[in-house]
């Protein structure tokens, strides 16, 4: 007998009769949320959920934290440290709030990442994805508001940085937009707008994008993504199965940000001081770093960066727009070339930045090591997608047409091409010296981009640093190369 | 009740056993010098409760996966000699 086999039983036993006595006395099959297919109960289908649950605990933990908070810049880092070293379990709080305000960034460029690539923006879910990216904007904006409010020496300057840039906007606009958000323009006044920024303006709009979305969402039901895994068309009530999924999912992503919290307590920075803020390096918090990589390139520095600030701007309307250009009926990411290898070079992009920003805070970037690291992780990412999609081209024409878009196809086109890639699994000579091959790149790009602004005293240096990061360069490719040969064989070396 | 559902049952009173035994602790933990311990032990709960509605959100038709619940004890197990030693 298996342990963990249950039998279909023919009458009702002990979780039959819980599950009723809760479905009697509260209702739960009458609530008016539709039924769901089956093939939701995957987390993929729970990031938004994921990251309202997390907007429940923010709530919790920040009326936690209102209660001794004093807005006033004598006394906003003070009332700060009472809770984290003086009030039980302050500190706890204090840093569960901080890393779920990380995690639901994280999650909503991961839910982004997740609907942009599973094309979920189409079949009249456009308003779907236009909200989507707004409440991506309000969460961001929590994140600058909350990063203020401790009044530590760092969140002060760059927060102080981040309001210069208003400037750049038209004057009349730009005044307007600092009185509604700095205030007056002296510290307390500035403290408190970004408290009821944070705390009225910003949730009051989530709910309300909130409640819009999930209104849509009960309209139009959850949307099939046919890269994320076999789609089971059993329609599942909300209640029970739904139900327990979501609090069981729940539960794992408040216990791991828990366990976080525990072993990585936060550790406040200084207090603001005019004279402290001259020791220390400006420097946002993560999911900025790439705005503030971009803008430390020598192109964009002093009034030069409202060409930065232009382009962001710009990105992000193009991201806003995206359902209203991409009208193409195929959802499948392997049928979708351009947009997968845009996507994953700004997603190579945004890793990348945020790296480099993080290695060097306060320093210029010259533009060719701008245009040498972006544009070499551009190519670079482009060029492995060819090489895939060309993989998968190739196995297409050599397999039965597949429907990619049908719930009861038994595995997806993308499906196929990774499961080509997974054969590396049985090379693993090979792979270890791919990964040698990676690293050694690796090193020897970062030495000549480091280079670069010396490459007069070290012509020799550099160039044996660009050579070996070509050779390099070159035998992965040729290992690519044969790798689509061999996956062209189906299997044999060639 | 049949065998495999009294084996449901089993595991679940286990679990609740176990949920029981660490709320009870976390009530006389010192909120202001073991908050790490209480984090973690909470986490532990919370992990104990969704296996616990993992075994029971499957309907009696299903099976459930053996190895995630053998990856919840392990973790159950690291999480508590954490609590105790941070």
């Amino acid at each position: 007998m298996r342990l963990f086999e249950v039998n279909t039983l023919s009458d009702k036993d002990f979780y039959d009769k819980i599950v009723d006595w809760f479905d009697v006395h509260f209702g739960f099959t009458k609530a008016p949320l539709k039924s769901v297919p089956e093939y939701v109960l995957n987390p993929v289908y729970w990031l938004g959920a994921l990251m309202v649950a997390a907007f429940v605990l923010q709530a919790v933990t920040g009326f936690f934290q209102l209660i001794y908070y004093v807005p006033s810049p004598d006394q906003a880092y003070s009332s700060t440290t009472f809770v984290i070293n003086s009030v039980p379990l302050g500190r706890l709080i204090e840093t569960l709030h901080l890393y779920t305000a990380y995690a639901i960034i994280l999650l909503a460029f991961m839910h982004l990442a997740r609907n942009y690539f599973g094309s979920v923006h189409k079949e009249r879910r456009e308003l779907m994805w236009v909200t989507g990216v707004l409440m991506m904007f309000v969460v961001m904006g929590f994140g600058v508001t909350g990063y203020l409010l401790p009044w530590t020496v760092i969140s002060k300057s760059a927060t102080d940085v981040a309001i210069g840039f208003l400037n750049f906007l038209p004057s009349q606009l730009s005044t307007v937009a600092r009185f509604l958000i700095a205030g007056t323009g002296s510290d307390a006044s500035e403290l408190q707008r970004f408290l009821h920024l944070h705390t009225v303006l910003l949730p009051g709009a989530l709910i309300g994008l909130l409640v819009l979305k999930i209104y849509m969402y009960e309209v139009h039901g959850p949307c099939y993504v046919p890269a994320y895994g076999k789609g089971r068309s059993q329609i599942i009530p909300w209640f029970p199965r739904v139900f327990l999924y979501s609090f069981m999912i729940f539960s794992v992503f408040i216990a791991s940000l828990l366990v976080v919290s525990s072993l990585f307590p936060l550790n406040l920075p200084p207090e603001f001081t005019p004279g402290a803020a001259g020791n220390y390096v400006v420097q946002p918090d993560w999911y900025l770093l790439c705005l503030y990589q971009i803008l430390k390139f020598a192109a964009f520095e002093g009034p030069d960066a409202v060409f930065g600030l232009v382009a962001v701007g710009v990105f992000f309307i193009f991201l806003i727009l995206l359902p209203f250009y991409d009208r193409s009926t195929k959802r499948d990411p392997g049928s979708r070339p351009v947009f997968v290898t845009v996507g994953a070079i700004v997603i190579a992009e945004f890793i990348t930045l945020v790296v480099w920003g993080y290695l060097t805070p306060g320093q210029v970037i010259s533009n060719l090591q701008a245009v040498a690291v972006t544009g070499g992780i551009a190519l670079g990412v482009a060029a492995v997608s060819w090489l895939i999609f060309r993989a998968r081209k190739h196995s297409l024409s050599t397999q039965p047409a597949a429907v990619p878009d049908n719930p009861h196809q038994s595995s997806s086109l993308v499906a196929n091409s990774l499961r080509s890639l997974l054969r590396l699994r049985g090379y693993g000579k090979f792979t270890a010296l791919f990964i040698l091959l990676l690293a050694v790149a690796s090193v020897f790009l970062s030495a000549s981009v480091n280079m670069m602004p010396y490459v007069g005293t070290n012509v020799l240096f550099f160039c044996l640093a660009l050579a070996a990061t070509a050779f390099s360069t070159f035998l992965m490719t040729r290992m690519v190369k044969k790798l689509v040969l061999v996956y062209e064989n189906g299997g044999v070396s060639a | 009740m049949t065998g495999t559902s009294r084996t449901k049952v089993f595991i679940s009173a286990q679990l609740l056993l176990f949920i029981v035994v660490v709320t009870v602790s976390l009530w006389f933990i010192d909120l202001r010098t073991r908050q790490r311990t209480f984090g973690l032990l909470l986490g532990t709960e919370l992990t104990a409760f969704s296996m616990l509605l993992y075994v029971y959100r499957t309907s009696n038709r299903d099976k459930f996966n053996r190895s995630w619940l053998y990856l919840g004890c392990a973790a159950l197990v690291g999480l508590l000699f954490l609590g105790m030693m941070v």
